[in-house]
């Protein structure tokens, strides 16, 4: 009875932070001059927040990764309105009553172009010619209606070419109208624009999903051949990278929100219905699951294999050996993990075949084994001195000692020290979203991006993540047993 | 059989724990090494053993094969009593588990730990636990034992269980180094008995020779307050749990029975009646030449007559005669001596 409280009350205090975002609205917004004291959101890595910037010294300005986000925060009444692109954007009123778009704003030109490497001026030209040709026939229309027109069919394109060198081309959902991401797919206006193209070239397209700041660097690097993400071809980013033609120009708008602030519109089951059934996001789940699972397993056995060889260089290697494994330790535990990923994608990597997960796997083997050294050298150094000595007393080698006589013993220690890094590992992983992994913390965004929700997906995930952390504890904790003295 | 030529040890640091040691041991022969902690009898155990390498000097031992009982016993503890000396036959000399086992059980017998073969050594007494480890060293069958203070770490009756199996071994011919602070044991035991001091081997022979008519100072000196129990009280503040707690080891240690109740009362009624404290006070309990117990007392900074005194307490004075077999006091330079024999009227148990 007394657990059945704690457990409710327990619930409740995890949902006061969502509860508690009541409005604080700070003003009704009329017109564009009340935005001036206003809070005002833009999107992280897009060029128009220097525009709003300027047109609204006194405004405070919100960043946000994602459309979802933002679109949520104005729902709630912590930001008074957002910028984003005009194009598109009936679909997002449509979908968020009480949304519109604040009239008799400044025109802020938001153009959006195909960026191509530099030295790839063949394929930024057959682009331009394919992008003249399809506004010169309607077609680029026709596209653009599919997508967003007030009654827009969204019907998928299916592209032709199959065979023939594949054009790799990164794409970024959640933070334009231009791309969504439907069943594991990007869909939208931008993939559609691609897959013609491809056809035109002949050469089937191969997206790759990305997060912005990883953007450039995979095109630069020549992980991708092409980045469409309604990027902005600013003056900055043209002398790092070649821009197309612009197929898309607009301008930016101000979105504000006329409702009451509200918390939600749908009841919890059919928020959940809509996270895992609805469109097979289960699926989805599990896909993201599946990544996570191999990154972390294939890590800690890499990493405890490379991680035996480090403890062994550290006591018994030559001078060198043992100085470079002290370094190796010490540099890469005291890296962050995530700059450590973009290192070796983006540096170390970058014009490698291998794919983001191999790449993955390599990084977090590499970190878990400085851990693991640590702890095997932890665990070999907490044994009795003496016990070699016995071992050697006896005529035993050194690694008969080792294996017969140090080794269980210092599985004793080792197991509890392991088990820390292995939860540490999994957590870790979650961050592999940065080099265009789909895993399960990544797979959440993009069904927020798609459901306009945040509380169900991340409690499953976290859930999962929960989940998997306690089978290792316990997993480990019973091999121990297992292994362990029968008295202790 | 196994020949210790010119071995030196240096310590980094520049302690040098041996110098220029030689020894032979021969097939058969029990040697004890004894000698005050820090005179490199430990490390020279070590050096023959191949735990330590020796800065220079050699140590031949032919195709001996050597075993080793530790000071901490070092037993495996994750293994059973029974595993334990099986260990080394299975894995490294690859004899079928079963045969192993046997045997094991055997050498178990031996050291009187039968009953004991599936137990985890941490729920075994010290005693026990060095017994199962002078068993697991018997099981890889070596020609030479080498004991490293083997009963330092152990109280007196695990001490005797030790001594005993080190005993029963002796009569069945091992050859044996015991590295040793236990001189009785070491007379009993032994049939050579090297003495060392500093790193060095200062005297060695047969136990009678050493023990009993030592040829250098040194060895006697040591020898001496080996079987001496030294006490000092500066002030009437002194640690008399201690002391009692000594006396008692001490007697215990001599076979000397109930007499240190007989010590006890003397040095109490000396502490509380007669010793003036003008200076630190130093207790000496031996044996003297007659085997009889006797004890000198140096009151420093004293000329005056303690026991002799003419303002002792007549009670006091009457206790302690009858305590002491003989007083006699003397005085040299600042010091006043007392000189005393324990009467052994008392000692009927």
């Amino acid at each position: 009875m007394a657990r059945r409280t704690l457990f409710r009350l327990l619930c409740l205090l995890l949902l006061l932070p969502v509860v508690s975002c009541s409005a604080d609205r700070q003003q009704e917004i009329r017109d564009f001059g009340d935005l001036e004291r206003g809070n005002v959101g833009v999107l992280t890595g897009r060029s128009n927040d220097t525009a709003v910037r300027e047109l609204l010294p006194g405004a405070d300005i919100y960043y946000f990764e994602d459309l979802v986000s933002m679109c949520m925060s104005l729902q709630r009444g912590h930001i008074d309105a957002f910028a984003c692109m005009e194009t598109g954007v009936d679909v997002l009123l449509q979908r968020n009553p009480g949304f519109r778009v604040l009239d008799g704003t400044p025109e802020i030109p938001d153009t959006a172009a195909v960026a191509f490497r530099k030295d790839n001026a063949l394929l930024a030209g057959q682009f331009n010619a394919f992008l003249r040709d399809i506004l010169a026939d309607g077609t680029m229309d026709d596209i653009r209606a599919n997508w967003f027109a007030p009654d827009a069919a969204g019907a998928h394109y299916h592209q032709h070419a199959t065979e023939g060198e594949p054009l790799r081309v990164g794409i970024e959902a959640g933070q334009t109208f231009f791309t969504v991401i439907y069943e594991g797919e990007g869909v939208g206006l931008e993939p559609e624009l691609m897959m013609r193209f491809g056809d035109a070239l002949g050469r089937p397209v191969k997206f790759v999903e990305m997060t912005n700041p990883g953007m450039i660097p995979a095109l630069l690097s020549g992980k991708v051949d092409a980045l469409v993400s309604a990027i902005n071809p600013t003056l900055s980013r043209s002398n790092r990278v070649l821009f197309s033609a612009p197929y898309d120009i607009s301008n930016v708008c101000f979105v504000v929100s006329d409702a009451a602030p509200v918390l939600r519109r749908t009841s919890f089951w059919e928020k959940t219905r809509e996270t895992l059934i609805s469109e097979g996001r289960y699926e989805l789940i599990l896909e993201g699951l599946k990544n996570t699972l191999i990154i972390t397993l294939l890590s800690v056995i890499f990493g405890f294999l490379l991680g035996c060889l480090l403890c062994w260089m550290k006591r018994r290697g030559p001078r060198w050996m043992e100085a470079f494994a002290h370094g190796y330790c010490e540099i890469v535990e005291g890296i962050p993990i995530v700059v450590l990923l973009l290192f070796m994608f983006y540096v170390v990597f970058a014009t490698s075949p291998l794919t983001a997960l191999v790449v993955a796997v390599i990084t977090y083997s590499l970190h878990f084994a400085a851990g693991a050294a640590e702890c095997l050298e932890r665990s070999i150094e907490a044994v009795d001195k003496g016990q070699w000595e016995a071992g050697k007393a006896l005529g035993f080698s050194r690694f008969e000692t080792f294996r017969y006589v140090i080794a269980p013993q210092a599985l004793k220690d080792f197991l509890p020290l392991l088990k820390g890094k292995a939860v540490g590992l999994i957590e870790n992983t979650s961050i592999v979203g940065f080099i265009a992994i789909e895993d399960m913390t990544k797979v959440t965004d993009i069904i927020r991006s798609q459901t306009y929700d945040s509380l169900v997906p991340l409690l499953v995930v976290g859930l999962i993540y929960f989940l998997i952390a306690r089978g290792i504890s316990v997993g480990l904790d019973k091999l121990g047993d297992h292994l362990n003295f029968k008295v202790k | 059989m196994i020949q210790v030529s010119h071995l030196s040890k240096e310590y980094p640091g520049g302690v040098k724990a041996l110098r220029d040691v030689s020894l032979e041991i021969h097939p058969g022969e029990v040697i004890s090494v004894i000698g005050p902690s820090g005179c490199g009898k430990s490390t020279l155990v070590r050096c023959i053993e191949g735990l330590e390498a020796p800065t220079s000097g050699t140590v031949d031992t032919g195709d001996s094969r050597l075993g080793m009982v530790f000071q901490q016993f070092n037993v495996f503890p994750h293994l059973s009593v029974l595993d334990n000396v099986t260990l080394g036959p299975v894995k490294i000399n690859r004899i079928p588990k079963a045969e192993a086992e046997k045997k094991g059980m055997d050498l178990l017998r031996l050291v009187g730990l039968a009953e004991k073969a599936q137990a985890m050594p941490d729920s075994l007494s010290g005693g026990q636990k060095q017994r199962v480890g002078i068993a697991r060293c018997l099981s890889m069958n070596p020609d030479v034992l080498l004991f490293d203070e083997p009963t330092s770490a152990l109280d007196q009756t695990m001490k005797t269980e030790v001594f005993g199996v080190i005993n029963e071994l002796a009569k069945q011919g091992m050859t044996m180094l015991i590295v040793t602070h236990e001189l009785e044991f070491a007379r009993k035991v032994s049939t050579r008995v090297v003495f060392m001091h500093d790193g060095e081997i200062c005297e060695e022979g047969a136990p009678e020779e050493v023990f009993e008519r030592p040829q250098k100072t040194l060895t006697r000196i040591f020898i001496r307050n080996r079987r001496s129990l030294l006490f000092q009280a500066d002030s009437r503040e002194y640690d008399l749990y201690k002391f009692n707690a000594d006396i008692e080891w001490f007697c215990q240690r001599n076979h000397l029975g109930k007499k240190y109740f007989t010590l006890e009362l003397i040095t109490e009624e000396l502490l509380s009646h007669f010793l003036p404290f003008t200076g630190p006070i130093h207790f000496r309990i031996f044996l003297n030449e007659e085997k009889k117990l006797a004890m000198e007392i140096e009151q420093e900074n004293c000329s005056s007559p303690i026991v002799d005194s003419p303002d002792a307490d007549e009670i006091a004075l009457m206790i302690l005669q009858g305590l002491c077999a003989s007083i006699q006091e003397v005085q040299e330079g600042d010091s006043r001596f007392l000189h005393i024999v324990v009467n052994d009227v008392y000692d009927q148990d």
